[in-house]
C-alpha cells in the first residue's frame, strides 16, 4: 500500500468504524501511520505478533480478532499479499474490548471485516486464497461437530443401542424423501460405526451390510422398485467383498447411499406415495367430521380430480370407499375396545346417527354393530 | 448472597469485574472451588460455544468470556492447588502451533498442579521446536499437548513426532475437544483424557506403567 494510498483510505476507515489502522513490513514493523496501542503493554513483542495475526487471517479466512497482550485490548490485522506472497499487514490494535462503549464486540467485529473487505476491494490482498481459506475453514468446522458429536454422544454406546436409536429417524427421512436429513443421520451412524468397530473390518462390514439392508427395505418402501433395488443391491454386494480397506470401504458405503436416494427420487411412485400417505394420514385424523374429496385434495395441494385418479390408481379404491372402511375400522375398534353407546360411536366415527353406521356396518361385515359387539367384546 | 448462577451469567456475558467479585464471595461463602469450576465455569464456557456454533455471538464476545472465565479461575486456582506437597513428577504443558485455545489447557495445568505435580507451563502456539527445547532444559516426567481446532490436530502430530525423537525418557499425554483416543493411538501418544479431572488420573497411570 502507497502512502497515498494510506492517506485516502485512512480517514473513510476511521469514520466509519471508529478505529485507525497502521501499515507494517512483513516483519511486523509499522511503516506507515502511528500505532494506536494506548495503555497496551506488549512493547516489542508485538512486530511477531501482527504479522502471526495477519498468517491466521490468512488460514481461516476471515480476521481472526485477537487479544494483543494480557490487558484486553484486541488486534486484528490482514494481510497485505502480492500473488499469495506475505509482503506485510494491515493492523488495527490496542482496541479495548472491555470499554464501556455500547455494543463494543459487535462493532469490534464489523470493524475487522470491513478492513479485510476494504484490502479486498483495493486489491491489497489475495482474495482467491482468502475465499479458499473460508472454504476449508467450513469444512473443518463440520468436521469438529461430527468428531464432538461422536465424542459426546456414543464415546460408550453400543451399536446395538445406536441403531435402535436412530433406526426411526432414517427410515422416515427416507420415506419422506427427506434427503439432507437422511444423510445427516447416516453420517452419525457412519461415525459410530466406524469409532466402535475401528479395528475389525469384518465387524465394519457386517455392520455396514445391516445398515444397508435396513434402507434398502425403507427404499422399497417409499416406492423405489423392489428389482432395481435389488440389482444395484447385488452390485454392491459383490464389490464389498474385495474390499480390505477402510477408505475404500467409505467410499463404497457412500456410493452405495447415493445410489439408493437416487432410486427413491427417481421412482415414478415416489411424489404420490408422499401425497398419498399425507393424504390418507389427514383422513384418518378427520374422519369423525363431514369429510369432502375436495377438503382432503385441497390440503395435499393437488386438483380434486388429479387426486381422485392418483387414489383409485394407486391404492385401487375411490375416496368414499375409502373413507368409509376408515370409519368403519374405528366404528369396529371402539365397539370392541370400549363401552361407548353405539349414538355416540356412530358421531365419533363420522356417521350421521346410530341407523346410518348400522345400515353401513352390517353392509360391509354382514353384522349389525350390536350382534359385533356381543361377538367380539373383551370380557366374554 | 451470590449464587453459582450469577457467576456462570457473568462469564457468559463476559462481565469480567462480575466474575472476580463473584468467585471471591462464593468462595467466601465456603463453597468449593470444584463446583464453581464444575457448576458455573465450564457450563458457561460450553454455552458460549453452543452460540457460537449457531452464530448467536461471534469471536469479540467469545474473547470477553474467555477471559472473564480466566478472571474467575485465577482466584479458583490457589484453591484447588494443595500447599506444602513436593512436587514427585515434573511435567510440561502446552496448546500446540496455531492453535490459541488455552482455556482448557490450563484446567489442565492447574489439575497437574493440584495432584502435586511441577508443571511448566509453555502457553499457546507452541512450535514443536519449543517443545523440544523446554524439554531438553527441564527433563520432565510427562509432557502433555493441548490442540482445539481440527485444523492444528497435524501439529499435534508433528510435536508428538520431534520431541519422541528427542530420545528422552517422558511419557506423552494429548487432548482438546477434537481429539479421541484413536487419534492419540494414531499418533503415538501414551494417552488421551477427555477432560481436565481425568487428566490427573492418566497422567499417573501413564507414569506408573
Ligand atoms: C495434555 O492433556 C490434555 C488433556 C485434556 C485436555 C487437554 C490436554 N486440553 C483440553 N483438554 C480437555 O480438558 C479440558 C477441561 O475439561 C477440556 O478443554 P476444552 O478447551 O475443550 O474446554 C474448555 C474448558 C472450555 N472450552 C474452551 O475454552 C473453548 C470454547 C470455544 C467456544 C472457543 C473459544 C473460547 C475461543 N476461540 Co475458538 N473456541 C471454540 C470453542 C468451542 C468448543 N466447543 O470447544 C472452537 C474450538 N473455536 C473455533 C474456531 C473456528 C476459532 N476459535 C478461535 C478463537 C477463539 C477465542 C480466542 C475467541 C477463544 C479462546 C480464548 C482462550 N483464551 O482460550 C479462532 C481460532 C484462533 C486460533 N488460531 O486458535 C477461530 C478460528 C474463530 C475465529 N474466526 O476467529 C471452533 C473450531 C472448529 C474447528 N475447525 O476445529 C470451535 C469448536 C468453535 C465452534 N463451535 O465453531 C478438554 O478438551
Amino acid at each position: 500500500m502507497t502512502h497515498d494510498q494510506y492517506m485516502a483510505l485512512l480517514p473513510i476507515y476511521e469514520a466509519e468504524y471508529g478505529f485507525s489502522f497502521v501499515v507494517t513490513d512483513i516483519s511486523g514493523k509499522v511503516v506507515i501511520g502511528d500505532s494506536c496501542m494506548t495503555g497496551c503493554t506488549c512493547g516489542n513483542r508485538s512486530e511477531k505478533l501482527r504479522i502471526e495475526s495477519a498468517r491466521q487471517t490468512l488460514t481461516f479466512g476471515e480476521p481472526i480478532i485477537g487479544l494483543c497482550c494480557e490487558d484486553g485490548y484486541a488486534r486484528w490485522s490482514i494481510p497485505l499479499m502480492q500473488n499469495s506472497e506475505l509482503t506485510g499487514a494491515l493492523v488495527v490494535e490496542g482496541v479495548n474490548l472491555e470499554s464501556d462503549e455500547q455494543d463494543m464486540p459487535q462493532k469490534v467485529r464489523k470493524a475487522a471485516h470491513a478492513l479485510l473487505e476494504l484490502a479486498i476491494k483495493h486489491n491489497l490482498t489475495n482474495a482467491a486464497s482468502l475465499q479458499l481459506a473460508k472454504l476449508t475453514a467450513k469444512k473443518e468446522q463440520n468436521r469438529f461437530l461430527v468428531i464432538e458429536a461422536s465424542k459426546e454422544t456414543w464415546a460408550k454406546d453400543e451399536l446395538r443401542t445406536i441403531y435402535l436409536r436412530e433406526e426411526p429417524g432414517l427410515l422416515t427421512a427416507i420415506k419422506e424423501g427427506h434427503t439432507s436429513e437422511a444423510m445427516e443421520i447416516l453420517n452419525r451412524i457412519l461415525t459410530s460405526i466406524y469409532s466402535v468397530a475401528t479395528d475389525s473390518m469384518e465387524l465394519l462390514k457386517s455392520c455396514i451390510l445391516e445398515l444397508v439392508v435396513m434402507m434398502s427395505r425403507a427404499a422399497v418402501e417409499a416406492g423405489a422398485e423392489p428389482s432395481v433395488i435389488l440389482g444395484n443391491n447385488y452390485r454392491f454386494i459383490t464389490d464389498l467383498s474385495t474390499i480390505t480397506d477402510e477408505e475404500d470401504l467409505a467410499v463404497w458405503v457412500r456410493n452405495m447411499l447415493d445410489a439408493l436416494i437416487d432410486r427413491i427420487n427417481k421412482s415414478e411412485a415416489y411424489p404420490h406415495f408422499m401425497i398419498l400417505n399425507k393424504a390418507l394420514t389427514y383422513m384418518e385424523e378427520h374422519l369423525h367430521e363431514p369429510l369432502k374429496r375436495d377438503d382432503v385434495a385441497k390440503h395435499v395441494g393437488m386438483s380434486p380430480s388429479h387426486f381422485s385418479k392418483v387414489m383409485t390408481e394407486r391404492l385401487g379404491q375411490g375416496f368414499s370407499e375409502l373413507l368409509n372402511q376408515f370409519r368403519i375400522n374405528r366404528a369396529k375398534q371402539m365397539i370392541m375396545q370400549t363401552n361407548h353407546s353405539l349414538t355416540s360411536i356412530a358421531l365419533e366415527c363420522g356417521f350421521f346417527d346410530q341407523s346410518h353406521l348400522s345400515r353401513t356396518f352390517k353392509k360391509a361385515t354382514s353384522l349389525s354393530p350390536g350382534a359385533y359387539r356381543k361377538q367380539h367384546s373383551l370380557g366374554q | 448472597m451470590s449464587n453459582i448462577e450469577d457467576l456462570r451469567t457473568a462469564v457468559i456475558s463476559g462481565k469480567r469485574k462480575d466474575a472476580k467479585v463473584l468467585t471471591t464471595a462464593l468462595l467466601e461463602q465456603g463453597i468449593a472451588p470444584e463446583r464453581l469450576l464444575e457448576d458455573a465455569l465450564i457450563p458457561a464456557m460450553t454455552v458460549v460455544g453452543d452460540k457460537f456454533k449457531r452464530n448467536e455471538v461471534f469471536v469479540p464476545e467469545m474473547l470477553v468470556s474467555a477471559r472473564a472465565m480466566k478472571e474467575s479461575m485465577k482466584l479458583i486456582e490457589p484453591k484447588l492447588i494443595e500447599a506444602g506437597i513436593k512436587p514427585k513428577y515434573k511435567a510440561i504443558i502446552g496448546t500446540v502451533e496455531g492453535d490459541l485455545h488455552d482455556i482448557g489447557k490450563n484446567l489442565v495445568a492447574t489439575m497437574w498442579k493440584g495432584a502435586g505435580f511441577d508443571v511448566i507451563d509453555l502457553g499457546v502456539n507452541v512450535t514443536p521446536s519449543a517443545f523440544v527445547d523446554a524439554i531438553e532444559t527441564h527433563e520432565p516426567d510427562i509432557v502433555g499437548l493441548s490442540a482445539l481446532l481440527t485444523t492444528t490436530m497435524p501439529a499435534m502430530r508433528e510435536t508428538v513426532a520431534a520431541v519422541k525423537a528427542t530420545g528422552k525418557n517422558f511419557k506423552i499425554v494429548i487432548g482438546g475437544a477434537p481429539v479421541t483416543q484413536t487419534y492419540a493411538d494414531e499418533v503415538g501418544a501414551d494417552g488421551y483424557s477427555p477432560d481436565a479431572a481425568s487428566a490427573v488420573d492418566l497422567a499417573k497411570s501413564v507414569l506408573a506403567a
